[in-house]
């Protein structure tokens, strides 16, 4: 069992909104993801599981345009949620030093770009059409981006939240699936119960959309032909409950193992957005700031309540 | 809370896989680090890498495929093996906790081929037919398999951190009491033609060919030129010492302190003042009850690049105070290269030969310390040496640090 905690802040990104209220404000006006044809995988059993909506815009939540040439899609909505959550919570301005301030976090599948991974392939494949490391050398790795590392390890979403956001602390990154990210909430959780930091941030995105993704989930079992994969992103701010008992917070979070079956509630509505889902279950509970209670995430099953 | 001791460990390296051949590379300063002989890097600058030699010990036809495409599930499945038949573990309960890591996906291209079809289609249909790549929690997924589901079960992808950070994490789970038992560690192979040319491109690995015959990988030493990229798997059985002791088992190390932190400075360099590495070091003592002059000896991250050694030799320096002159450091990937995810975990067994031999493995790429680099290096031979308390650090690409305290195991 963790302990409750406070949830000080929250922010998302899903295909129906760039913030949490705008996701908020497109549900209750009815609105949900719809598939949408992917020529890319016409004739294939996959081929309207992407979400017909346009991803959410990212890049309108991070100034800072250096850094931008470092993310990929995953670091993108990683740090637009976490720049949402931090700002509704402003731990900094409250006074809790960055050393005190976790990072825990959910990362779906890597994701190559289509067009790199296309590109590269075409370039490295010899005369006898496949695969040829001559060809691979000479052609196909300089058609990659030299800062295609940074775009691919599974770290750097997180490394790029905390670069951007001054955040120091204890971390714990996990990968691929919704457990996983339900992991990262459980680590945060007893971090703060041992001291280890006074503050938690909690972001998970995935962009389960791109093909490749897609086919590996469709294949791991984690997406039904009939579903529809979409981008997502979501963040929570977590302290201790005690911390934060006179003082504004959406919610408290209690986080208990269960045994039911896996669920993803949201996913008629938001799409599949695999690890991404738990926290943006929670995020979109805690805006609501409604009592409810959320079963299931992936392979290892818990539940969570906002209350 | 518990003590946390550790009751097994396995191990897959360049210089020699399970816990005798291991020790017996350390002990003799092997140079695992040779020609890449695993595909043709013709046109490559990077040809130089600690690859693993030995055969995976798989149970059967299923895992030796998987093998096969993706080698560091073969490490993972080989080295979890043996930890838990070391510490007499046939499988998981829901008291028990699965905490390893690893990187980055391999992906395979050897499977590709456009011959005769047209681009597009040939493309989509290997897509579908021939994923580019296994996701990263394959190995997970086959040892809950092998022995069966624990109560909790993660992946991390704290990149070069993963090793430390998962048995730290698995530590205090199990000092919490939220745990009996933690299998954690690291594994990975980024030797592949898109993991080495990814390297290649952003500038981190040495290249060209080592020179007389001296060691390629040279943490500290003046003449370092970049990492060399190593692979492998190790992890460790951690229980608690009650329980452990009650059941006879052999108490092999203890693990009493470990701290992580972010450096929230860059993703390509480290803080040049070593803030974040610093505090992994500083918060691992505070974890343990510690003071800085109670270690004996520390295993250092020492990657052999211009910017990482520095930075971390500046931080031991202020962490240690005037005591940093007493305490022999290691740099253990001169032997092995830098295996990424898995490279926390297999220093982690190097210290346990430090506790558990009374020897400190050498740094074979050390001949003249570089300027920023001053600490009490180990020479190029292993040293005798009877540590009480040795002091890991493991820091990652993008500013993750992990630090981690280990004992000797007193029953």
């Amino acid at each position: 069992m963790c302990p409750e905690l406070s949830v000080t802040g929250a922010g998302a990104l899903t295909c129906l909104g760039d913030t949490l209220q705008t996701t908020l404000e497109a549900l209750a006006a009815g609105r949900r993801v719809q598939g949408a044809p992917f020529p890319f995988l016409a004739g294939t059993p996959y081929a309207a599981c992407r979400a017909a909506q346009a991803e959410p815009d990212a890049a309108a939540h991070i100034p800072d345009r250096r850094l931008r040439k470092f993310m990929s899609r995953h670091a993108e909505l990683a740090a637009a949620a976490a720049r949402q959550a931090l700002a509704q919570s402003s731990p900094l301005a409250r006074g809790i030093a960055p050393e005190r301030i976790g990072l825990y976090a959910g990362v779906g599948l890597a994701a190559m770009e289509m067009n790199t991974s296309t590109g590269f392939l075409r370039k490295s494949l010899g005369e006898d059409g496949a695969f040829s490391q001559k060809a691979f050398a000479g052609a196909g790795l300089h058609t990659i981006h030299p800062l295609w590392s940074f775009h691919t390890l599974a770290n750097m979403p997180a490394c790029i939240v905390s670069v951007l956001e001054g955040v120091k602390g204890d971390n714990g990154l996990y990968t691929p699936w919704e457990d996983q990210t339900a992991f990262a909430l459980i680590e945060a959780a007893h971090a703060l119960a041992r001291g280890d930091v006074d503050c938690a941030v909690v972001v998970a995105s995935d962009t389960p959309s791109h093909p490749a993704s897609l086919v590996k989930l469709v294949q791991a079992g984690h997406l039904a032909p009939t579903e529809i994969a979409a981008s997502g992103a979501a963040c929570l701010v977590l302290e201790r409950v005690e911390a934060h008992k006179n003082s504004p917070r959406l919610g408290n979070l209690a986080l208990r193992l269960t045994d039911a079956p896996p669920d993803d509630p949201l996913a008629p509505f938001i799409g599949r957005t695999v690890a991404a889902a738990p926290l943006l279950l929670a995020a979109l509970a805690a805006s609501l700031a409604l009592p409810c209670r959320l079963t299931g995430c992936g392979g290892h099953t818990f539940s969570f309540g906002i209350t | 809370m518990q003590r946390v001791v550790i009751t097994g460990f396995g191990i897959v390296s360049p210089i020699g896989t399970g816990a005798e051949a291991f020790f017996a590379g350390l002990e003799a300063g092997r140079n695992g680090i040779a020609p890449i002989t695993r595909f043709d890097t013709s046109g490559l600058d990077v040809r130089y890498a600690g690859e693993v030699k030995d055969a995976p010990i798989l149970a059967d036809e299923d895992e030796r495929a998987l093998a096969r495409r993706d080698p560091k599930v073969g490490f993972a499945l080989t080295a979890a093996a043996e930890a838990l038949t070391m510490a007499g573990v046939t499988s998981f309960s829901a008291d028990d906790l699965i905490h390893i890591g690893t990187s980055l996906e391999t992906f395979f291209f050897r499977d590709f081929s456009l011959s005769g079809q047209s681009g597009e289609d040939a493309l989509r249909r290997q897509l579908v037919t021939h994923p580019w790549c296994l996701p990263l929690d394959t190995a997970l997924v086959r040892i809950r398999k092998r022995y069966g589901n624990p109560g909790q079960a993660a992946t991390n992808c704290s990149a070069c951190a993963v090793g430390a950070q998962t048995i730290g994490q698995a530590f205090h789970a199990v000092r919490d009491g939220r745990f009996a038992l933690a299998l954690a560690g690291g594994f990975d192979s980024m030797i592949n033609p898109l993991g080495v040319g990814g390297f290649q491109l952003l500038g981190a690995p040495a290249t060209g060919e080592p020179q007389d015959g001296a060691a390629f990988c040279r943490p500290f030493d003046a003449s370092r030129t970049g990492l060399v990229l190593g692979e492998g798997a190790g992890f460790v059985v951690l229980e608690e010492r009650e329980r452990a002791l009650a059941a006879g088992k052999t108490l092999l190390a203890e693990i009493v302190g470990f701290a992580s932190t972010l450096d929230a400075h860059g993703l390509s360099a480290p803080d040049p003042e070593g803030d974040g590495a610093t505090r992994a070091m500083r918060g691992a003592l505070a974890d343990a009850g510690l003071p800085p002059q109670a270690v004996d000896h520390i295993n250092t991250h020492g990657t052999g690049t211009q910017l990482n050694d520095p930075v971390e030799a500046l931080a031991i320096r202020r962490v240690f105070n005037a005591s940093w002159e007493r305490v022999p450091v290691a740099a253990v990937k001169s032997m092995m290269g830098h295996s990424i995810a898995a490279a926390g975990a297999i220093e982690v067994i190097a210290c346990l030969y430090t506790l558990l031999r009374g020897m400190i493995p050498p740094n074979i790429g050390l001949d003249k310390t570089g300027a920023g680099c001053e600490l009490k290096h180990v020479g190029r031979q292993a040293e005798a040496f009877a540590a009480q308390c040795v002091l890991t650090n493991s820091f990652g690409f993008g500013g993750q640090n992990a630090s981690l305290i280990l004992t000797q195991a007193k029953a």
